[in-house]
């Protein structure tokens, strides 16, 4: 009997490998997985602890598109409308009215002791609100000190009146992007670069100015740990030496919690500096960081209007902006898929998909089948678009938390009801046979596979409507997409995603089966902890969610 | 306040081919560029200061700095520095809309606003306005200009320019077209109120260049010095040099002058240099080479460490 090697026992295993679905035993040794199946396996290895017979387990959830800053944004507090966990499980509850956000924002300034200190906030999303805060409301927070209120989108501030004032703007001088109210006077909202810089100048910005450190990448970690999640995309890295220094000691640190997978963005590089880039971290890596992906943005999003769309928005807005031009995006997915690098393109837009398809066709047509890549978001895409994703063998990553978070807004205000119906359509996607994964996109939504699950499951909106339910999946089709999918859409099926032996011991345990629960309550069932590369990692008291 | 302008212009209009230009004006003002990477930044090495992180430092007093990720934190920076520049110049990237960047000029009690120039490829410009990805980008673009640098005129025939020239005029009718870029500097410079004040000569060009050097292995400070002896075109290196006794020292080469310091606590504990020079240096592992001793493997551009996952998977139906 190996004695290195050691048996699990959980009251149901759901394997996600389709060679043997379900068991009751996995053996683990040296951080993989040997066996799965039944108690036979107690036989041949030597039982470990703990047993988890009032559990559940599945595959480590493969969270296939988060950033690390949602580490670096609990720095400030939390204000957002809805109910918000911090990644060590405190609950922040939302602020659902003007009364209770600035009724927050007096409790956080009576904190502040000296009076020079600006108070930072962020969260607020104003597509929630009818009567939304102005510079009055923050007036009522302070009229000593500056307050700065971040949008959760992070390209708006809403400030009061000292700050305005530090800043220098005024009625008289103002820009695009500083709204004013009936007077004319700028009522304290302030959007994109230009009119939130003298802001930022009189008073200093922790967002944007500040890099974020080994506590906040340990942070990240936590928080996708506590919902299940063991491996984490950060889909968004520069991957500058420093930073490259940063995730290595970081992620080798003995309790650090997940396998993080940085994808390299193109914005700042062009075709040289990115082939550089990729040389010089063709070296870095380890079991629990695992670089060499990269990732174009293409377009903006929807609920800000800047997503590029086929068709104009309900407000008007003729078209959203690219965020990398199409001329480089399409030499950039020719090279980079004729050298076999693994590329995830953020689409939002039906325009932007539609762009990137044509691209592949190219590139697939002259160089041949390669990696294959993921389309990340792909929440306008139509059944063609689709349909030629699946023919390409792509891997599509719905936003599917969308639904619930801006599903209304979509209907009502931003593409209207018919294309809002069959945002993010995963049931086509699997009738077309294409790989799906989804995500969360953190910190733009919180980390949740089973809240993720619940979305693409039930598609209800914030208000509890349901948005589109012909593109409704099945828990047990969620559930993959949450694991095997996810890592089909970081090409890491070889070693997470399922419960097969050669992988590693990566596992989610859970109070309850996501696929016997009623599928409303799948965001309800309890993380009891996770296990990586065979390392139990139990939740610490009062880190649960829910 | 400081004058701002911006140079606008959709990729591969040659933004970064008249940036070029303006550092190496024989008298320009000093000057603070903005450029969203240094990938095509030529500067020639007889103007070559300083090369940090995100700056090249010019001895003519300019500077050139990398916007990053965030313009914002460039701005700032340039904002903050101890000699004020005289002009600020934001290259805005090639989708951008420069009058969006030119409206921090318009608000900021720092920054004063000294014209927007959108360079036009006037080979390319028609076509991209027609472009069904493109156009509108494009249109947006030119209408915020205050000119127009109409590059690469030598590649439409004489109808070509006509063409090109009556549909500027009658889309962006009191906008100023110019094809020559000493004179769309001029005129940018011009928008700025306080006129720019001349200043010293520069020799001629050769196109500069950098190697990025990261190594386990010892430095050799005989061999490094052999080495610059049997070359002339190297114009810096600074960074952090490993030697044999284990210790990590700060390098910098200016003036055929080689300083060592100590370096502090918590430097690189490895040989990690930038060598910067003229024409067309050795690659980076042939310095390396050189300049070091010992066997244990190094890498040219980055760090190697680790063992290295991806490198034994592949798709079960890759290629």
């Amino acid at each position: 009997m190996p004695s290195d090697i050691q048996v699990y026992r959980a009251a149901h295993i759901v394997t996600l490998d389709d060679d043997r679905p379900t068991a009751t035993h996995v053996a683990v040794g040296d951080g993989r997985i040997v066996a799965v199946g039944g108690s036979e396996l107690e036989a041949r290895y030597s039982p470990a602890s703990p047993i988890f017979d009032d559990y559940v387990m599945l595959p480590g959830f493969v969270e296939g598109h988060a950033h690390a800053s949602e580490g670096l944004i609990w720095n400030m507090p939390y204000v957002g409308f809805f109910d918000r966990r911090h990644p060590d499980g405190e609950l922040h509850p939302g602020c659902t009215t003007v009364a209770a956000l600035i009724a927050r924002l007096v409790e956080l300034e009576s904190g502040l002791e000296d009076p020079g200190t600006t108070l930072f906030a962020w969260g607020y999303d104003s597509i929630y609100f009818d009567d939304k805060p102005m510079r009055a409301d923050l007036d009522r927070v302070s009229t000593t000190r500056p307050v700065v209120l971040y949008h959760s989108n992070l390209h708006l501030i809403t400030v009061n009146s000292v700050a305005l004032q530090r800043a220098g703007i005024d009625r008289d001088n103002r820009v695009e992007g500083v709204y004013v109210d009936d007077a004319g006077e700028p009522n304290g909202e302030l959007a994109e670069f230009a009119a939130m810089f003298p802001v930022f100048r009189a008073v200093g910005d922790p967002i944007f100015a500040e890099a974020y450190g080994a506590e906040d990448l340990r942070r990240f970690g936590r928080g996708c740990q506590r919902v299940g999640i063991t491996t984490a995309a950060d889909l968004y890295s520069d991957l500058e030496p420093e930073v490259c220094e940063l995730f290595d000691n970081t992620t080798r640190e003995a309790d650090f919690p997940v396998r993080i997978v940085p994808a390299l963005a193109t914005t700042r590089y062009n075709l040289e500096q990115l082939r550089e880039r990729l040389a010089a971290i063709s070296g870095l890596g380890h079991e629990r960081l695992i670089p060499g992906s990269v990732k174009i943005v293409s377009d903006g999003s929807i609920q800000g209007f800047s997503a590029r769309v086929r068709q104009p928005y309900l407000n008007g807005v003729e078209n959203g902006i690219w965020y990398e031009a199409p001329q480089k995006m399409r030499e950039l997915i020719d090279e980079l898929h004729a050298a076999d690098v693994k590329l995830h393109i953020h689409v939002n837009g039906d325009e932007a998909a539609e762009f990137v398809l044509l691209a592949f066709e190219e590139a697939i047509a002259r160089h041949g089948p390669k990696q294959r890549h993921a389309l990340q978001h792909a929440q306008m895409m139509d059944r063609d678009q689709l349909d030629r994703a699946a023919k390409m063998n792509l891997v599509v990553n719905f936003f599917a938390n969308h639904i619930f978070y801006w599903g209304d807004q979509h209907r009502d205000a931003t593409v209207g009801p018919e294309i809002a119906a069959r945002m993010n359509p995963a049931r086509s996607a699997l009738d077309l046979g294409l790989d799906v994964a989804l995500h969360c996109d953190a910190p733009v939504t919180p980390p949740g596979p089973l809240f993720t699950m619940w979305c693409a499951v039930n598609r209800r909106t914030a208000s509890g409507q349901e948005l589109g339910g012909a593109e409704r999946i099945t828990p047990a089709e969620a559930l993959r997409a949450v694991t095997l999918g996810g890592a089909i859409s970081l090409d890491l099926d070889d070693c997470v995603g399922s419960i097969s032996p050669g992988k590693y011991a990566d596992f989610t345990l859970l109070r309850q089966n996501p696929l016997e629960v009623e599928p409303m309550r799948i965001r309800d069932i309890e993380v009891a902890g996770t296990m990586l590369g065979g390392v139990w990692q139990p939740l610490r008291p009062g880190s649960r969610d829910r | 306040m400081t004058p701002f302008s911006v140079i606008g212009g959709f990729l591969g209009a040659g933004k970064t081919t008249l940036i070029n230009r303006l550092l190496q004006r024989p008298r320009t003002p000093r000057l603070a560029i903005l450029v969203n990477d240094f990938g095509d930044i030529a500067i020639d090495a007889a103007l070559l200061e300083a090369h940090g992180g995100d700056t090249i430092a010019l001895n003519n007093g300019c500077v050139c700095c990398s916007i990053g990720n965030d313009l914002g934190r460039a701005l700032g920076r340039v904002l903050d520095s101890t000699t004020p520049f005289e002009q600020i110049v934001v290259e805005a990237s090639g989708v951008a809309n420069p009058g969006r960047i030119m409206d921090v000029a318009r608000i900021s009690s720092e920054l004063e606003p000294a014209g927007i120039l959108v360079v036009v490829d006037a080979g390319a410009i028609l076509r991209q306005l027609e472009d069904r990805w493109i156009a509108d980008t494009v249109a947006a673009q030119l209408a915020c200009a205050d000119r127009f640098f109409i590059n690469r005129l030598e590649t439409i025939d004489g109808a070509g320019r006509a063409g090109l020239q009556t549909r500027l005029a009658r889309d962006y009718r009191d906008i100023p077209q110019v094809s020559d870029a000493d004179a769309a500097w001029s005129l940018l410079a011009a928008d700025n109120p306080r006129k720019i004040a001349p200043r010293g000569e520069t020799a001629a060009h050769a196109p500069f260049c950098s190697r990025s050097l990261v190594s386990e292995r010892a430095l050799d400070p005989e061999r490094l010095r052999a080495w610059l002896d049997g070359r002339g075109d190297v114009y810096r290196i600074k960074g952090w040099a490993r030697l044999a006794g284990g210790e990590t020292r700060q390098l910098q080469y200016a003036g055929d002058r080689i300083a060592w310091t100590p370096a502090a606590v918590g430097e690189p504990k490895q040989t990690r240099l930038v060598v910067i020079g003229r024409g067309d240096l050795p690659a980076a592992d042939a310095i390396l080479a050189a300049i070091t001793v010992g066997e244990a493997a190094e890498s040219a551009t980055g760090g190697c460490r680790g063992a290295p996952i991806r490198e034994t998977r592949r798709m079960p139906d890759g290629d």
